[in-house]
């Protein structure tokens, strides 16, 4: 399948659902190998470009749907049983053939996607359209997730900047709590939009977002999102005055506490989003940088690479914030020495 | 890891191996963080035909893994080759809304650069002023899209910098440069930059290719 032909199928149909229509046209005993032949090709399409499930976790959840059903039969004894055994070790062959395939597919698009005509995507999107279609309430969850994601990349005007930070306000807190991974993709791209845009004296609002307790704990890569976002806007435009949003300074200590601990540092996203949180707390000059960096300067010696890396980021920071002595002078009045190793 | 193009001992495309490796052979698939684009992390892998090390410590594993997840999130968004995340020169630059950064773009070596750089290994001199320049053609051989007819349009729209240059060439940080850092001992890499010399952008400039493995720079490690 090549990328435009996948394109058209993706535009076809929503990813989420299968297409039916084609079952009618097959044999009764061939539904289910049909199914599960194109569940894991979508399983493999996502993995192919959202790229974050390991290779595993792909065959792993194609068995798991499908076999779902086959496994409630498992309490069924004598030769059914045993038929239905081998039923499912056919078909995980037929998964693992069809990996193999998607791992060869993979390898064409990389020459196709490194050595052809890209696709002129960005052609059908413009500020006004995306603007349009987010202000639509009949438009379906997935597209409203494309059109979020495409206004990222997008250049808008000073005066479509207040509806746009309308709605991906309100797209952020409609779907912030969505245990759908599309989802959570699409909200972290209206968040890095919504903050990049936003007047840097207004940021304090975003505070509402880290709250625990809303529905749930936040996701860990919207965190990530967020304290990216604060560290990245304060980078660019240093605080006139130390300490300009206690209460955001707050909830980002909360989470540098929660992830500075040896027991949870190395796994998954924690360790950076620690690392941007504390980033964050240098940034907004807030007193909580000197508790987070004493955190850090407990670590042993194993650990060293957390506290190197923290370092030189904050020399970065510090070199960006040459032409603003102001911030300089407030940084130093921080007490955010690392210690030496 | 590296990956050939169809011109001899040109590296083509570079990524990150995502795991630990005791052994690559030419043509072995192995997975890696690349740009693909968009940047991929543990993805299925590429072909690899070169291997290069900068022997690693756990800890700056680590850290480089964290580099990784700060932008791979950036670029997950996209379903689809999104020419705007991606860079020619410089090899690193981010897209900026209201001067701040909203996603940082890579070119396939500069996310490996970066991603050094950020454990504290700086693996090459890529001032501008230190840099080879390098014609559309050469550029080319890795970036097969500036060979296109329209070439000057996309690289205006989505700009990877390759803009008016009096001689038709650029300082642009190729993938093969990457090896020729890392063809150095260990003491030397972490030492200092790797300062690019013209036709590095072959690996090996001049020598030979090992028969059964893929060539490499030492010890087939995460490069």
């Amino acid at each position: 399948m090549t990328v435009a032909s996948r394109r058209q199928a993706r535009d076809s149909q929503d990813p989420g659902v299968v297409d039916r229509r084609h079952d009618r046209e097959l044999p009764r005993e061939r539904k289910r190998d049909s199914q599960l032949e194109r569940y894991v090709e979508k399983v493999g399409r996502f993995r192919i470009f959202h790229l974050s499930l390991p290779k595993d976790t792909v065959a792993q959840v194609g068995v798991e749907l499908d076999f779902r059903r086959l496994r409630s039969m498992n309490a069924v004894g004598g030769p059914q049983r045993e038929a239905v055994l081998a039923k499912e070790d056919r078909l995980k062959d037929q998964c693992k053939r069809a990996i193999l395939l998607l791992r060869e597919e993979f390898e064409r698009n990389i020459e196709s996607w490194l050595g052809q005509e890209p696709e002129r995507q960005n052609e059908s999107y413009t500020p006004a359209s995306v603007l349009s279609g987010l202000r639509d309430s009949s438009i379906t969850d997935a597209y409203r997730r494309e059109l979020v994601i495409q206004a990222e990349l997008l250049r808008f005007g000073e005066e479509q900047k207040p509806v746009l930070l309308s709605v991906l306000w309100d797209f952020i807190r409609a779907y912030r709590d969505s245990n759908e991974f599309d989802s959570v993709i699409a909200v972290g791209s209206a968040i890095r939009k919504y903050v990049a845009n936003m007047k840097t004296a207004d940021i304090g609002s975003i505070a509402t977002l880290l709250e625990v307790g809303h529905t749930g704990t936040p996701v860990l890569d919207l965190e990530l999102e967020i304290v990216k976002m604060i560290y990245r806007s304060f980078e660019a435009d240093p605080p006139a005055k130390s300490d300009p949003e206690p209460e955001l300074a707050e909830r980002v200590y909360e989470i540098a506490r929660a992830y500075l601990q040896l027991r949870v540092l190395p796994h998954g996203k924690h360790g950076i989003v620690a690392m941007l949180a504390v980033q964050a707390l240098v940034a907004m000059q807030s007193e909580r940088a000197s508790d987070a960096i004493k955190i850090v300067n407990t670590f042993p010696l194993a650990h060293r690479g957390f506290r190197e890396q923290l370092w030189r980021r904050l020399n970065i920071l510090r070199e960006r914030w040459a032409g603003h002595p102001k911030a300089i002078r407030n940084l130093s009045k921080l007490k955010v020495n690392l210690v030496e190793n | 890891m590296g990956r050939d193009s169809p011109t001899p001992m040109f590296v083509r495309h570079v990524g990150l191996a995502s795991k630990e490796i005791e052994e690559v052979r030419n043509g072995d698939t192995v997975a890696v963080d690349h740009m693909v684009p968009p940047l991929a992390g543990e993805d299925f892998g590429i072909v690899t035909n070169l291997v290069g090390t900068a022997r690693l410590t756990i800890d700056e594993i680590g850290q480089i893994k964290r580099f990784r997840d700060e932008h791979l999130s950036e670029h997950e968004a996209q379903k689809h080759l999104d020419l705007r995340r991606f860079v020619i020169r410089p090899h690193a630059k981010p897209l900026e809304d209201n001067g701040k950064a909203v996603c940082m773009r890579f070119s396939c070596v500069g996310f490996v650069i970066e991603a050094y750089r950020d454990a504290g290994i700086i693996l090459l001199d890529t001032d501008e002023a230190s840099l080879p320049s390098v014609t559309r053609e050469t550029i080319g051989k890795a970036y097969p899209l500036v060979l296109r007819p329209f070439w000057a349009e996309l690289n205006r729209e989505n700009e990877w910098g390759l803009d008016d240059s009096d001689d038709g060439s650029w300082p642009v940080v190729l993938p093969g440069y990457l090896f020729h850092a890392l063809n150095r001992d260990e003491a030397e890499i972490r030492g200092g930059a790797y300062k690019a010399q013209p036709g590095d952008e072959l690996f090996p400039r001049v020598g030979h290719v090992e028969p059964s493995g893929a060539r490499s720079t030492g010890h087939p490690r995460p490069a």
